[in-house]
């Protein structure tokens, strides 16, 4: 039996990019508010970086995937049949370790994909809902970027100037003005400042340096420390095995298991899960009961369904040009590309992509193929020229795709296999759609163009990146009909009141740029509506 | 780890086929000591799998059984296998090839050859700040975000 504790008002489960932005809106509202999280506080000087070895670590300890790294704090994902293999790391602060941190916002578009082109469903909400909440994340997580992209909607100034182009952006930039195409320097939440403790990027260095990590914002410090200082109270090394309610369908506690192996039951009026678009689903899948057979808040059986991801693919160009070094400065968030971002009936897709340049990577990642189309170098005689080909002398970009929503691409929970704390492990099926292929593919080209024009001499392409699962979308969509989608547009679920979901799985879509402005924007706007009731 | 001392023994024989040397690199057989390579093995079971299938498919090829084992067969010998190795066990091999690069790449005499230097108080590794001037172009732009 459970060791019965008591009655908070509020549990905040995942400390992540949302659960940080939310435990800190709804601290020193004068609820007693608890977080809990399955990882431990993560301490900024254990970055891979600064060291020999730390692409080493970073294929290792340090992965993306918690498949590879396997720390205390992971679960296995069970990914045989998706094409891309799901990304997350899990500690006080959540994947915000773990991140490029770039941070464009969605389009007013993107929430009306049904209206626009037929196809998946409009959000209950819009852009101009999120508006201030975007503002104010922006502040909290700290943007660099500037005013004026054509591609966006005018908005309020970042806190901070974009990062530096370094010669390689510029080169881009050029190129792209060249060819009529959009370009913007990348929004980022990596400070190009000192802002609120955190360093500034100091223009010195490849994205290997451990600075440059300091200066990327995780929701440790950004929000759960000050939320901390409003008397949050955080609980680590907390895995969730699942929420109970009575016999009514009422919400009663949260049922979860210590690194020491003992069960507890919280006794809460609250719930709000943040554990994303595969741990969310999880939980909800394993928390059954008599009046939830089929998984709590699920009576449109939707709750793990339509898992989107954002495909990407990758075009890398390679240059002859010894004077520019293609290492120097972030390693992603430098310049985005939205000139096919909307849908163009002369094309033979739905929906559009972003390109995001990327960097030269160091030497090991190199060998392995991070400017090859992930294909390793070859070795024996011919190693080190193809090896001296690349090194330091390719840039490329990475496509990201609107991944529109599929109800056979989901998460299923395996009653059989189950991790260290016997809970049921999260199983993935995904197949990458026809829709998708054709729109990377564009994307690919485009790309090529893009590339060449920047003086490239080599272009080489691959067309999904199957290890790019960074982002886990649309598992509990939001929407009007509780037929048709798990939350309302406050993210409390339709089936069960004060059961509240903030991370990625409430997407409706996913559009085609990076989720975690989006998400954090709704962890706010959620926390808001529950504090004025 | 299921790789004992012989397993690596066998492995180094073949690590001088895959990054041999030039005139300015060094082979990675003189790059890569056997305590390293233990312990990337041993903090990881990611290449347990693939390195004993690697080593099982060199004891079992039938050039190295012919000649008295894989410690006898000459460089010839050794490249014709690792060119059937990745052809026929591709995953494998790709594990075998992750582990010698990436310990050949991970260390400083290799970063000095290739002027790898990620220190930030290097004058060669400073960039501008960022220049608005840049934006000229593209601020013409007419906005084409969609209206909804």
């Amino acid at each position: 039996m459970p060791k019965n504790l008591p009655f908070v008002d509020i549990i905040i489960v995942g400390s992540g990019a949302s659960g940080g932005a939310c435990a800190w809106k709804l601290s020193g509202s004068g609820a007693k508010v608890v977080l809990l999280e399955q990882g431990n506080w993560f301490d900024q000087n254990d970055y891979p970086g600064d060291s020999n070895d730390w692409e080493i670590v970073s294929k290792n300890s340090f992965s993306f995937n918690p498949n590879i790294r396997k720390l205390d704090s992971d679960y296995k994902i069970l990914d045989e049949n998706s094409d891309i293999h799901p990304l997350m790391y899990n500690a006080v602060g959540g994947s915000t370790h773990h991140w490029t941190a770039h941070t464009p916002r969605f389009h007013p578009s993107d929430f009306r994909v049904k209206t626009l082109d037929g196809v998946a469903d409009d959000w209950p909400i819009s852009y101009w809902d999120l508006e201030e909440y975007y503002d104010l994340n922006d502040v909290m997580m700290g943007c660099s970027g500037i005013n004026g992209d054509p591609a966006n909607p005018p908005r309020s100034p970042r806190p901070m100037p974009p990062l530096p182009l370094g010669k390689d952006g510029e080169r881009i930039a050029q190129a792209a003005d060249r060819l009529g195409w959009h370009w913007w320097p990348s929004d980022s939440y990596q400070a190009s400042e000192n802002y609120k403790g955190r360093i500034g990027w100091n223009n010195q260095g490849t994205f290997a340096s451990k600075n440059k990590w300091k200066s990327i914002a995780s929701t440790d410090h950004t929000y759960i420390t000050p939320a901390i200082e409003n008397g949050l109270e955080v609980r680590t090394n907390c895995a969730v095995q699942n929420i109970s309610v009575d016999n009514n369908g009422n919400l009663t506690g949260v049922i979860y298991v210590d690194s020491k192996g003992t069960h507890y039951f919280q006794e809460v009026g609250k719930v709000i899960l943040a554990c994303n678009g595969i741990g969310t689903p999880r939980i909800l899948l394993n928390s059954k009961s008599k009046k939830f057979p089929n998984g709590l808040a699920n009576s449109s059986g939707l709750v793990g369904k339509n898992l989107m991801y954002h495909p990407y693919a990758s075009a890398t160009g390679l240059f002859n040009e010894n004077d520019i070094n293609y290492t120097l400065g972030p390693l992603a968030n430098i310049i985005i590309v939205q000139e096919f971002y909307e849908t163009d009936p002369k094309r033979d897709f739905l929906r559009g992509y972003s390109f995001q340049m990327n960097r030269s990577h160091g030497p090991a990642h190199t060998a392995l193929g991070s400017g090859s189309g992930g294909v390793s170098i070859p070795w024996g005689k011919d190693h080190h020229d193809e090896f001296s080909k690349r090194f330091k002398k390719y840039l490329g970009f990475a496509i990201i795709s609107e991944d529109l929503p599929e109800l056979h691409n989901r998460v299923e929970i395996d009653e059989n296999l189950k991790d260290k704390n016997g809970i049921p492990l999260p199983k993935v099926f995904y197949k990458t759609s026809e829709n998708t292929k054709k729109l990377l593919n564009h994307g690919l080209k485009s790309a090529e163009k893009l590339l060449k024009e920047a003086g490239s001499y080599d272009v080489i392409k691959q067309p999904l990146i199957e290890t790019a699962g960074w982002h886990l979308m649309g598992t509990a969509k939001m929407g009007i009909d509780p037929n048709t989608s798990v939350v309302d547009s406050e993210c409390q679920t339709h089936d069960v009141e004060n059961l509240y979901i903030i991370d990625g799985s409430v997407f409706t879509t996913s559009a085609a740029v990076n989720p975690t402005p989006t998400i954090q924007a709704i962890a706010l706007r959620t926390a808001d509506k529950i504090l004025k009731g | 780890m299921s790789i004992s001392k012989l397993d690596i023994n066998i492995l180094y024989e073949f690590f001088d086929l895959i990054i041999p040397s030039n005139e300015k690199m060094p082979p990675a057989s003189e790059i890569i000591t056997e305590e390293e390579f233990l312990k990337l093995i041993s903090t990881t079971d990611k290449y347990d799998e693939g390195l004993s299938n690697v080593v099982s498919f060199i004891r079992k090829e039938p050039t190295a059984r012919v000649m008295g084992g894989p410690m006898v067969v000459n460089e010839k010998q050794r490249a014709d296998i690792l060119i059937l190795m990745e052809s026929i066990i591709p995953d494998d091999f790709s594990t075998l090839i992750e582990t010698v690069y990436l310990l050949y790449y991970s260390k400083s005499e290799i970063h000095e050859k290739i002027n790898w230097d990620t220190r930030e108080d290097s004058e060669e590794n400073k960039i501008d700040s960022f220049d608005p001037a840049i934006l000229k172009n593209i601020s013409k732009k007419t906005p084409f975000w969609k209206k909804v």
